[in-house]
């Protein structure tokens, strides 16, 4: 039978984007991205633990009861944190440290928790590997662009450095700024988008 | 105030501040979108976030006053291996002592342990707490809270998904836009 859903594999760079339209990781989409250099950081952290701990999780047998999965993926994401941190940290431009919570909580985020069963592992294998690539580009980049929209429109410029906008909006850098901004552009993408 | 209330103080503002978790730091936006879709879910994701966020705040205390683990990579490893042991043991206990529920209740379980309330919980009252009431007391304080503002986006679930809603705000949008805007007035009464 064929697939009624009109599918592209790009469906998670626009479309279908993580934080915008589909609402995943919206508390880092929220705290992360209230300055440029806390969202690349978040981003590199997220597609560095994200992307190994899909994959893995893609291998595990199907035939495992679904409550035992959710846990083995979750356990593999903690998992794969250990290393990542240890090789990250030094790299990024903000120290783990200075991120707070969300980092560590990328185990029990929405693409390893529903996102992994209620999508990506419905899909063929090729179709998978580039949906999820797809979508972990398309959470890093909506999260970069939030963090300089945000940080530029919030304070006037970026990392420090003054851009002369006179109309800033310091509400923007709060969360209250973060989810109103995201549901604007999630509004955006769904008039423009069929 | 001596020194015993004045440490206790500390924790206790926090869990209050934790009462806005959703609108605060955005923690279980998506588990309060899936609560708000009707009464029956509502109340059985706000029992299920509530009982997850205690049992895993007195879990986190238990192993937190047993290792020297405070702030490591490992950390995560650690929650997670008690989210998943909370999550398993109730599933058995679902079973074996509610088997006519069981298929239903297991979506409820299934969703009120693993989302960012009950994950953030026990990472935020490990760094700010020590005592184990402290601990019960910001559990009990973040599953309120989350139930509090899944109650609040009920309320407007229906006219947020309603058809004469702008075809672009409808859904998730819209949802957004409320709780940006409830978090603006809970930043306002916190004299943000």
């Amino acid at each position: 039978m064929a697939d009624k859903r009109s599918f592209s594999l790009t469906d998670g760079l626009f479309r279908h984007s993580p934080l915008f339209v589909a609402g995943w990781c919206i508390a880092p989409g929220v705290i992360m991205s209230s300055t440029l250099m806390g969202a690349v950081s978040y981003a590199a952290v997220f597609t560095a633990v994200t992307l190994p701990t899909l994959m893995l999780a893609s291998l595990l047998p199907k035939r495992i009861p679904y409550a035992l999965r959710i846990i083995l993926y979750t356990a593999a994401a903690a998992g794969v944190y250990i290393p990542v941190s240890f090789f990250l940290d030094g790299y990024l431009p903000l120290p783990l440290s200075a991120l707070g919570v969300f980092v560590p909580m990328t185990a029990t985020g929405e693409f390893i928790v529903s996102a992994a069963e209620l999508r990506f592992f419905r899909l063929k294998p090729s179709e998978m590997y580039a949906d999820i690539l797809f979508h972990v580009l398309g959470l890093d980049i909506s999260i970069i662009f939030l963090g300089a929209v945000r940080e530029l429109f919030s304070s006037g410029g970026i990392n420090g450095e003054l851009y002369g906008i006179d109309a800033v909006l310091p509400l923007l850098s709060s969360p209250c700024g973060g989810f109103i901004l995201i549901g604007l552009i999630g509004a955006f993408i769904k008039a423009v988008s069929k | 105030m001596d020194i015993s209330s004045e440490s206790l103080l500390i924790p206790i503002l926090t869990a209050v501040i934790s009462n806005n978790f959703v609108f605060s730091k955005a923690f279980g936006v998506s588990t309060m979108i899936a609560a708000a879709k009707n009464k029956r879910l509502l109340r059985g994701i706000c029992i299920g976030v509530c009982y997850f966020s205690v049992t895993s705040s007195a879990a986190a205390w238990a192993v937190q006053t047993r290792t020297a683990l405070t702030d490591s990579a490992y950390i995560p490893l650690l929650y997670t291996v008690i989210i998943g042991s909370l999550y398993a043991v109730t599933l058995i206990a679902a079973r074996i002592f509610f088997s006519s529920k069981f298929e239903r209740m297991k979506k409820y379980v299934h969703i009120s342990a693993f989302n960012s309330v009950v994950m953030g919980t026990i990472f935020l009252c490990s760094r700010s707490c020590t005592g184990l009431r402290e601990y019960l007391t910001f559990g009990i304080c973040s599953g309120v809270g989350f139930s509090a503002a899944a109650l609040m986006l009920s309320g407007v679930y229906p006219v947020i998904y309603s058809k004469n809603t702008p075809r672009a705000f409808r859904g998730f949008p819209g949802v957004m836009i409320f709780t940006g805007i409830i978090s603006m007035a809970v930043r306002g009464i916190m004299g943000g």
